[in-house]
């Protein structure tokens, strides 16, 4: 491996945490987490050279994240509507077709884990804008100031998105 | 229920394995020739070229075959026989 190995080996270790935590938050399933970890680290590497700094590596880091566990959610739900096309036409595929929401995120405490689930089964159906800004603000307890720079919005758009992912959970569990 | 409990939500450590996973798959990266995706690319682009090639051959025996049904319409011959 190249010369740039030690920077990418500090930059895995002071944020190697929040990437996995955002992952959690994204899938709500450590193996689904663990993937996209080494996914966003992998990019990570094969991009450092044409990182400008432009933005800090938080933010950049942050985007990548957000990204690769967008594109893993489509992903699954691509792969499991073509399990259940296979075993419509009797294919029976050798994994079995995953709920999108099993849900093993360990920092949720026992006490909680039903209301949890409930509300990140329909955090899970959010458009994807309202679903990160939520995430981002409400969950990794970002500044709505932050959640802009990483989102490329304005905090005014930040903060519409986050009352209108409230207002749209609310809604559906009946508060 | 109310949302606050997702305030409530702990943060945990990354497993420690996962940074030799990472470099792996960076090795395994690495080593490829070609990457997929070019290789995709590649091999559409030479599934094309045959394909345009078998159209012209068949495309080829049509004309000639037309030529030869339109020279006999019109009496002319392929040879440079006068009588």
């Amino acid at each position: 491996m190249q010369q740039s190995a030690p920077d990418f080996e500090a930059l895995y270790q002071t944020h190697k945490d929040m990437v996995y935590n955002l992952a959690l938050h994204f899938v709500q399933n450590i193996e689904d987490a663990q993937e996209i970890t080494q996914d966003v680290f992998v990019a990570i590497f094969q991009s450092l050279s044409t990182f400008k700094a432009e933005s800090t590596a938080r933010t950049w880091i942050y985007r990548i994240a957000v990204n690769k566990s967008l594109d893993f959610i489509k992903s699954s739900k691509r792969k499991q509507r073509l399990g259940y096309v296979s075993k419509f036409f009797g294919y029976a595929p050798n994994e079995e077709i995953n709920h999108p929401a099993s849900n093993n995120h360990p920092g949720i405490l026992l006490e909680n884990k039903e209301d949890l689930n409930r509300i990140f089964e329909w955090i899970n159906e959010l458009p994807d804008k309202q679903k990160t800004a939520l995430i981002l603000h409400k969950i990794e307890h970002l500044p709505q100031a932050e959640v802009a720079v990483i989102m490329n919005m304005s905090p005014k758009s930040i903060e519409s998105l986050v009352t209108r992912a409230k207002k749209n959970l609310e809604k559906k569990l009946g508060l | 229920m109310n949302l606050e409990a997702l305030e409530n939500i702990k943060r945990v450590e990354a497993p420690p394995f996962l940074y030799t996973r990472i470099l792996q798959k960076i090795v395994t990266l690495e080593k490829q020739v070609i990457p997929t995706k070019l290789a995709w690319v590649l091999s559409g682009f030479l599934t094309l070229v045959m394909l345009l090639n078998l159209f012209a051959i068949l495309s080829q025996h049509g004309t000639s075959s037309d030529t030869e049904s339109l020279a006999q319409s019109l009496q002319l011959f392929s040879n440079n026989t006068l009588y």
